[in-house]
């Protein structure tokens, strides 16, 4: 679940440095003259995507798309460790309780669900 | 033949990586020959250090912006003298 | 989301910063189709607020803060927006651009523009997220240069910063205010944050601007960055040696700015220029975010890689003062930054002040050619210690305190950029008329056209007029999307640079001048260019981010409009007919002693731009600003004219 930068494409400009959250494109060189994404890394949220002038952000090989993140009430004890690592606030809900996620927020990239110890963050795939 | 220092600036420069040569010649456009010779010898010597360099353009009247010892140069044809400095210029823009 | 266009976010904020609240400010579809957005809709925004008489560190002056549309949609050079607010340099609005992060985190937030209104009772930092705006307690930030400030915020809040320095916080008049490394470097916005006790702003968010049509733009912007990578201008001279680059042909043409303005050439330009930086300091070259030109220069400050000089500064530090030592002038490149404050303004009040000492007038201790003192100086000026404070109220009020107006070189207030312009007529005529004071760029950068770019007739008044406005127009209009000014020189036909003594080239450039009475009927019945151009791919990336109509006709027309929303917001503000002037120096005195057309034939010019323009000497007609659809009552109209054409 990863993108990738076309090397021959990318023209060192930092857009999608800028638009991760998560710091995973990195330039190749001390100049940063390129960037590329190490795919262990990524998440595949895809939020550097259109925001590369050049169109060099496409899928890895084996990508596949995140199509809901949501949270499984009976595995949730509220212990808002996913409500803090989430960049946009989307899990939220009463300590001890089960949380939910604001689809409204979430850009499933499913960050939350690396973080969760309780196995109670359901990602679905498309 | 007159023997003139020429000063290469903006990408000229960038791309030769020459600054400022003493050449010989009569007139301005004579002056371009000696000149890319001093631009492949240059490049020969570069090269020999760095595989990778690109070989330049060279370096031709229509292409660049001349001025002789502080004056724009109109004619190609125009005579040089000893001690005449050369600009040659490429365009630029900024902020 | 309270908007039917693509590209936008669809909210613009409001912060109270006495009340510490945080609001919806209105802002409806037709606002943003009259105003497209940056600087243009900030114009309009002030114009609908200010008051006569309204000054700089009132605490109903408002900063606001404005991005394009364009910006984060992934286009390339345009993550650049902009701060405008009433100046305190020039007491008229003054926008400030900006090439750091901050436009795109603040649409991340969710917001095109954030308004700060009112003054806060103690430091404050103003955290904008898509969850919400809260005020934090920014004492223990008071004092940190712009660097540390971003630093130590950095620690506590991802996304993008706006911060001031010690200038800023001092209120020097051109106290500037820094988003990562990048400046909003002029007209005094650092002070105006400074009053309002506001020390630095952050912005975070996920959010991604929408688009209208996601595949034509996708192309769109890929054809746009071939664009930029292979013209001459953007894809060569800019990446290879920066805006550096310019001190070189600017010597050739007679328009390097020495000693005061005094001189159009230096004899140790080559010590200074953009290749001795590009081949003795450069460490690598930086970048704006989402850049594909990638310019800037990144150069060493003792032990740290820091941005390095750009043109002006090299210029009004460098030969402006007789200084040809390019180490001390790298270092008081950093020094400013941190300091946050203007380099021009700061390095043309310095030079105003050597002069005065020259001329037996006033003593600073500052010297032309003496540069062991000026580390020093700038750091008194941002502390505002002893007469330093002086200073830091910029040339033209040190010239109503001390005399020498002639040769305090500012247009309006504000001190004009390092192109000399008694050898480029065109951009002299720019510096009187742009609106917000010496500003090089609003004055339609006629420097390109007249010897830097291609070599048009650079003494000649003929067709200056014309080509300022047009060039005034479609720059006012690139800049409110979002794009980088230099997006514009890919508008420029690549064979008129690279093949300057082509015949076709020649005769191009030969008739240039005459082509004033076509290009004033294209800027004035825009409908004719109702066409979308290869070169101008900002049209077309409009069209397809925002869905919006837009073709070349629109942004002459936003930009006509923009440019006349300003001047009317000024007027307003007390600007007075006749205001548009340079100082004698540059009017009466000719730089070539033996040449007497070496001086800006102001009037003769000013005469073809008004009337071009609409404007009665300077102030546009109702019927100009109506035609263009600028938001005014006749009311307000009236009451300013009436103001800014009374006699006495």
């Amino acid at each position: 679940m990863a993108y990738q930068i076309y090397q021959e494409r990318c023209l060192g400009c930092g857009a999608c440095a800028y638009a991760c959250l998560y710091g995973v494109p990195q330039p190749v060189d001390f100049e940063k003259t390129k960037y590329a994404i190490d795919a262990s890394k990524c998440l595949g949220c895809g939020q550097c995507v259109d925001i590369c002038p050049n169109d060099a952000v496409h899928p890895a090989p084996g990508h596949r798309a995140i199509r809901r993140v949501s949270i499984n009430k009976t595995n949730c004890i509220g212990c808002s460790l996913c409500a803090r690592a989430c960049p946009a606030g989307a899990p939220h809900g009463e300590l001890k309780s089960p949380f939910t996620i604001d689809e409204s927020k979430c850009f499933r990239c499913g960050y939350c669900a690396t973080k969760c110890k309780k196995d109670a963050i359901v990602v679905e795939y498309e | 033949m007159a023997e003139v220092t020429v000063k290469l600036f903006g990408v000229f420069r960038s791309d030769t990586h020459l600054a400022s040569e003493v050449v010989h010649a009569d007139s301005v456009l004579e002056l371009f020959v000696p000149l890319n010779d001093r631009v492949d010898e240059v490049y020969a010597e570069n090269k020999a250090l760095n595989p990778a360099l690109e070989k330049p353009d060279p370096i031709r009247w229509k292409d660049a912006v001349v001025y002789v010892n502080g004056e724009k140069c109109k004619h190609k044809n125009d005579k040089l003298s000893d001690g005449d400095e050369i600009w040659i210029m490429s365009p630029a823009s900024g902020g | 989301m309270a908007t039917n266009l693509y590209g936008y976010m669809g909210e613009v904020l409001f912060v109270d910063l006495t009340k510490k609240e945080a609001r919806p400010f209105p802002w409806t579809d037709e606002d943003r189709k009259r105003t497209l957005g940056g600087k243009i809709m900030a114009g309009d925004i002030l114009l609908q607020h200010v008051h006569p008489g309204m000054k700089a560190f009132d605490e109903d002056n408002w900063i606001v803060v404005t991005t394009g549309p364009l910006t984060g949609c992934g286009c390339p050079n345009t993550s650049r927006f902009n701060i405008s607010t009433v100046s305190p340099l020039t007491n008229i609005v003054t926008s400030s651009n900006c090439g750091g992060d901050f436009g795109l985190s603040l649409k991340r937030a969710g917001y095109d523009a954030v308004i700060f209104s009112g003054r806060a009772e103690g430091p404050t930092v103003v955290n904008i997220t898509q969850n919400g705006v809260t005020f934090e307690d920014g004492t223990p930030y008071w004092g940190m240069t712009t660097g540390e400030t971003q630093e130590e915020l950095k620690k506590k809040h991802r996304g993008s910063y706006l911060a001031i320095g010690p200038a800023g916080e001092n209120k020097v008049l051109y106290g500037c205010v820094f988003s990562g490394e990048r400046a909003a470097g002029r007209g005094g916005v650092g002070a105006v944050f400074g009053d309002k006790n506001l020390k630095a702003v952050t912005a975070f968010g996920t959010l991604i601007p929408q688009v209208a049509n996601r595949e034509k733009l996708r192309q769109t912007n890929v054809k746009w960055a071939k664009l930029l990578r292979t013209h001459p201008l953007t894809g060569r001279q800019l990446p290879k040696l920066g805006s550096a680059g310019l001190i070189a042909p600017m010597q050739a043409h007679h328009i390097l700015a020495t000693k005061n303005f005094s001189a159009g050439r230096f004899d140790g330009f080559e010590k200074v220029s953009g290749e001795e930086l590009a081949e003795n300091h450069l460490v690598s070259n930086g970048a704006c975010t989402g850049c594909v030109i990638r310019c800037a220069r990144r150069v060493k400050v003792d032990d740290r890689v820091v941005k390095g000089p750009e043109l002006e500064t090299l210029g009004l530090f460098g030969p402006n003062i007789l200084n040809d030592d390019i180490e001390s002038i790298i270092r008081w490149n950093w020094e400013l930054d941190e300091l946050g404050m203007d380099s021009i303004s700061c390095a043309g009040s310095i030079a105003f002040a050597m002069e005065l000492k020259e001329k037996g007038i006033h003593d600073f201790g500052l010297t032309f050619g003496k540069i062991d003192n000026i580390s020093d100086a700038l750091n008194k000026i941002a502390h505002r210690e002893g007469d330093f404070s002086d200073i830091a109220d910029g040339s033209r009020k040190m010239s109503e305190k001390y005399g020498g107006k002639e040769f305090a070189i500012n247009a309006k207030g504000m001190e004009l950029a390092a192109y000399e312009p008694r050898h480029a007529v065109g951009q002299g005529l720019g510096y009187a008329v742009a609106n917000r004071g010496g500003c090089h760029l609003n004055a339609g950068y006629m420097v390109v056209v007249e010897g830097l770019g291609f070599d048009v007739d650079s003494l000649t008044p003929h067709g200056k007029a014309a080509l300022t406005i047009m060039f005034q127009n479609l720059m006012e209009a690139i800049s409110a999307a979002g794009s980088c000014m230099f997006t514009s020189y890919a508008v420029l036909p690549g064979f008129l640079i690279d093949k300057p003594n082509w015949w076709l080239t020649k005769g191009v450039l030969a008739a240039f001048p005459y082509v004033g009475p076509v290009v004033n009927l294209l800027s004035h019945f825009t409908k004719v260019a109702q066409i979308n151009l290869p070169v101008l791919p900002h049209s077309y990336a409009v069209k397809y981010a925002t869905g919006m109509h837009s073709t070349m006709a629109s942004f002459l027309t936003w930009g006509a409009r923009g440019t006349n929303t300003e001047r009317i917001a000024n007027i307003v503000l007390g600007q007075k007919a006749g205001a548009d002037k340079l100082p004698d120096r540059l009017t009466k005195v000719p730089q070539d002693p033996k040449n007497p057309r070496t001086k800006v034939p102001l009037d003769t010019l000013e005469k073809v731009y008004y009337r071009a323009r609409g404007w009665k000497d300077g102030v546009p007609t109702w019927h100009r600003l109506k035609t263009l659809g600028v938001k005014i009552t006749r009311q307000v109209y009236d009451a300013a004219v009436k103001e800014a054409t009374r006699r006495g």
